[in-house]
Parts: structure tokens; sequence; C-alpha cells
């Protein structure tokens, strides 16, 4: 995983607000994922373009966390967002 | 004419069929949900020989493709024509579709015929059991094998709408639970409608509870239980699913939904009964 680059949203996915979440809905309507509280605010920053690495800075100086373990955490997320591929590396 | 009008809530369509006796057996099979009035779809159906036709599809909304008039479904055991006027359509039926439990395969395509007249009203088919008990509706919903029939079975003492497809209309002050004339297993239903008290993910559990579910959890669940709203003319794209999705979020909106968590007995009642 390339901590510089930003991950394209997959546009395969249909996406719905319901305000504190939000759900993605494949286009055959097999999958359906969700997120709430920081996967929803990472989510968020993702479509605004913000690198891996943006990310982390802004979660760190936002909350009272060691870098080594968000960036674990962040990780692990764009691990699974990308194994979903809800999100594309390139 | 040996026409039947079924009653499916708040819709009413015509089958019109070509000898009495197939009227009377659909009659029969439909348990008399029937209507008087006007109706607001008709659909002249004929029959050809099964042939040499065996298996039939568990889908007419999957298999249903565009033809060169109408379309075509079930592998090739249902066409659909629109008629010149507005609503009118003539199917041609292989008569294996229409044996046995393969019935419920072809109410599918009466699925279709309600959201022909609805489009995009508030009013949603749910793959659901629907009980009324003191005025109030419960809609339980739930994966194949969950237990919707099982508990319509255990709520034979109260009012069983239907355990198979139910009307969630949201289009009244207070949502309303509504019976349909489709099939499932159980054997008791009655017509019937109701204020909505709540909708209910089923989940087989060693003890009876409830639980209040919300957001994202509820509207998937339910996405998957709303039939597709697709009309005769329409065919199952990537907006079919999110349209599932958005009917989802709005009778979430509207309606509170829980888990059930229950044994095969008639002990959830006694919960239901306070919510």
């Amino acid at each position: 995983m390339n901590w510089d680059k930003p991950m394209a949203i997959n546009s395969e996915f249909v996406t719905r607000d319901l305000g504190d979440e939000i759900i993605l809905l494949s286009m055959d309507g097999k999958e359906i994922h969700s997120f709430a509280d920081t996967g929803l605010w990472v989510w968020q920053l993702l479509k605004q373009g913000k690198t891996p690495e943006e990310i982390l800075i802004s979660m760190t100086g936002m909350y009272d966390v060691p870098e080594n373990r968000a960036r674990n955490d962040l990780e692990a997320f764009f691990e699974e967002i990308l194994s979903k591929e809800l999100v594309l590396a390139d | 004419m040996n026409r039947l009008i079924l009653a499916i809530g708040p819709v009413t369509a015509a089958l019109d069929f070509e000898t009495a006796g197939l009227r009377r057996k659909f009659f029969r099979y439909f348990k008399g949900q029937v209507s008087l009035v006007e109706p607001d779809i008709t659909i002249g159906i004929s029959f050809a020989d099964a042939g040499d036709k065996k298996e039939v599809p568990n889908s007419l909304f999957l298999t249903k493709i565009p033809a060169e008039k109408g379309f075509v479904t079930g592998d090739g055991l249902l066409e659909g024509f629109p008629g010149e006027e507005t609503n009118h359509w003539n199917f041609r039926v292989n008569s294996l579709l229409i044996q046995g439990d393969y019935k419920r395969v072809f109410e599918q395509i009466l699925y279709q015929a309600f959201y022909s007249v609805t489009g995009k009203r508030n009013l949603h088919l749910i793959h659901s059991s629907g009980v009324i008990w003191g005025n109030k509706g419960f809609l339980f919903f739930g994966p194949s094998e969950a237990g919707k029939s099982t508990v319509a079975s255990l709520s034979r003492r109260y009012h069983v709408i239907n355990d198979e497809i139910n009307i969630v209309d949201l289009e009244q002050p207070v949502p309303q639970l509504t019976g349909t004339p489709f099939n499932g297993l159980f054997r008791g239903k009655k017509r019937g409608q109701a204020p909505l008290k709540g909708i209910f993910l089923l989940n087989k559990a060693p003890c009876h509870n409830v639980t209040l579910i919300e957001g994202s959890e509820a509207v998937r669940n339910l996405s998957k239980e709303i039939i597709p709203p697709v009309g005769l003319s329409d065919f199952i794209d990537a907006g079919t699913y999110a349209e599932m999705l958005d009917r989802a979020t709005e009778i979430c909106s509207r309606v509170p939904v829980y888990r059930l968590d229950f044994l095969p007995d008639k002990g959830f009642w006694e919960i239901l009964k306070k919510l």
C-alpha cells in the first residue's frame, strides 16, 4: 500500500448517507458494507482525495493517539477496504 | 369472461383465463382474496403444454430479458406482451409453471404487476410474515430459513395475514401492514390490515429477546427482503438494488426495527405484547 498516493473510490458501489453512517452497495446488490464513527471520518477524507499519509496526520492532530498506533489502525482499515475493493489502489 | 380480480393491498389485478376451470383453480389457490372493483391492471393468461420442460428457475426477476415485444422470463416459461391499452398485458405461460409449488414462482410475475401499477409510490412488497394482534401489525423478516413460516405457525391463535409477502404502506399517516394473496407454507392466513407496530428481524436463539436495531444494521438486512421494485416493463439493473436500499431506508425511518431472538415456541409473543 502506498501512503503517499490517494486511493480511488470504486464507482461500482452505490453509496447512501444515513447521517452518522454510510452504506455502500455493489451494483449487483450482493455486497453491502457500512461505515460509522472513525471509519466514516476516514472514508470522507478519502473521498476528498486525501492520501493515507495526510489522513494519518489529520488523525494524530485531532485525536490523542500515538502515531505508530494510528498508523497500524489505519493500515488495517485501508487493507480491509482494498481487499473488499471499495477503493482501488491505482 | 373468466375473470379473477385479485386484491393485492390497494392494487387490483384482473387475471383473464381461457376457461372457468382455470379461474376456479386460481380462486382456490389465492384463498378467495379477490375484489369486485375495477382493476388497475388486466392480464390475459393463456397456457401452453409443458412439453419437455422439466425445470423451473427460482426467479422470474433475474431470468427476465427483453423480447421483440415485451419480455421472456423463467428460461422461456413465460412470455409477456403489452396490450394496446395502458396496464393491459397478455401472458403465454408454460403449464409447468402452475404445477404444484411452482405456482409460487409464477406469483413473482404478479409482484411485478403490482409494481407496474404502484411505480415509485410509497408501497413496498416485503418478503416476510405478517401477524395482527390487538389491532397492531407485526412484520417478521429474515433470510431464507430464518423462521418466517414458523412464526406464522406459532401465531395461529392470532390473525396471520401472510407468511410470504406483505405490503408496507407508507402512504398513510400511520404506516400500515397489509397482507397479499400470495402463498407461503402457512395455510390459515386471513385478509387483514393494521397499523404497523414494528418490524422484526428473526434470529433463532436459546431464549426470547427483543432488541431495537438502527441505522445500517436495520437497513441492510431489510433491503435484502424487499421485493425488487420492477414493473412488467422493467428489468433488474444496478438501479434496482439502489432503490431497494432507498426503500429500506425510508421504511426504517418510519417504523422501529427490532431483532427478535426466539425459540420455536409461542413465548416470544409475551415480549412483543409489552412493546
